[in-house]
């Protein structure tokens, strides 16, 4: 058996939790599993930062969960970037939650890998090298797509996570 | 200088070119100014994460219906 696992995310002035996301589109709106329809980003804007977070909600057997991997994959339209709080190196501990903007982010400045990572990018405890050895959570993982006008409207990424389970 | 993707006109703002009426009829911010492939990601995203109901397919369905370019 093995771990049960899900990503939660967090909104609004309050920290809003919205348990086992089912998407994380993104939009210009800050809220959970957004029609990105009713909420698109207009070429030139920002989306509005997400702040995630991994959940083991069981351990299922497994004595130690660690090396989180975040990475997207799938082209954005024109000069779009996604910027990210995870990193290999120079990791900035576990962030603090804010109220999600739509302005450039202070938080996410390194560009999501477009692959899995060699090792660790999201921490745990605010660490890279941090370990689950029961429920619990990660650090948060925040995140932002940022758009020039002459950028092409449309493109589908997926949002991947990894991590290790010890027996 | 801002120049839209789509009329190549030009602003020296993004406030300007935001708020622009383009060529599609629509500005920036409405959804159907970004296409129909635009439109069409977005509702199979919503199907994707069982969001997507009867009622926003047909919605969305008659925006790419009325939305003139790709």
């Amino acid at each position: 058996m093995s771990a049960t696992v899900q990503i939660n995310e967090y909104n609004g002035v309050g920290e809003d939790e919205t348990a086992n996301i089912t998407n994380a589109n993104m939009g210009s709106n800050d809220s959970a599993n957004l029609d990105p329809v009713t909420y698109p980003i207009s070429p030139g804007d920002n989306s509005y930062e997400k702040f995630h977070k991994v959940e083991v909600t069981a351990m299922g057997g497994s004595s130690q969960i660690d090396t989180l991997k975040v990475w997207r994959d799938g082209a954005l339209g024109g000069s779009a970037v996604h910027l990210t709080n995870a990193r290999l190196t120079s990791y900035g501990g576990a962030e603090t939650y804010a109220q999600p903007v739509a302005t450039d982010s202070s938080l996410a400045t390194e560009t999501m890998p477009s692959s899995s990572p060699a090792g660790a990018n999201l921490g745990i405890g605010g660490a890279l090298a941090g370990a689950l050895t029961a429920a619990g959570l990660s650090d948060y993982l925040v995140h932002q797509i940022q758009t020039d006008a002459g950028d092409s409207a449309g493109s589908t990424s997926t949002l991947k996570f990894s991590y290790k389970e010890v027996a | 200088m801002i120049t839209c993707s789509v009329c190549k006109k030009s602003w020296k703002t993004n406030k300007g070119y935001l708020a622009h009426k383009c060529t599609t009829g629509f500005t920036p911010r409405d959804p159907q100014h970004l296409g129909k492939r635009f439109l069409q990601q977005s509702k199979e995203a919503l199907r994707r994460g069982n969001s997507l109901t009867k009622a926003r397919e047909k919605e969305i369905n008659t925006m790419i219906n009325n939305t003139k370019h790709a």
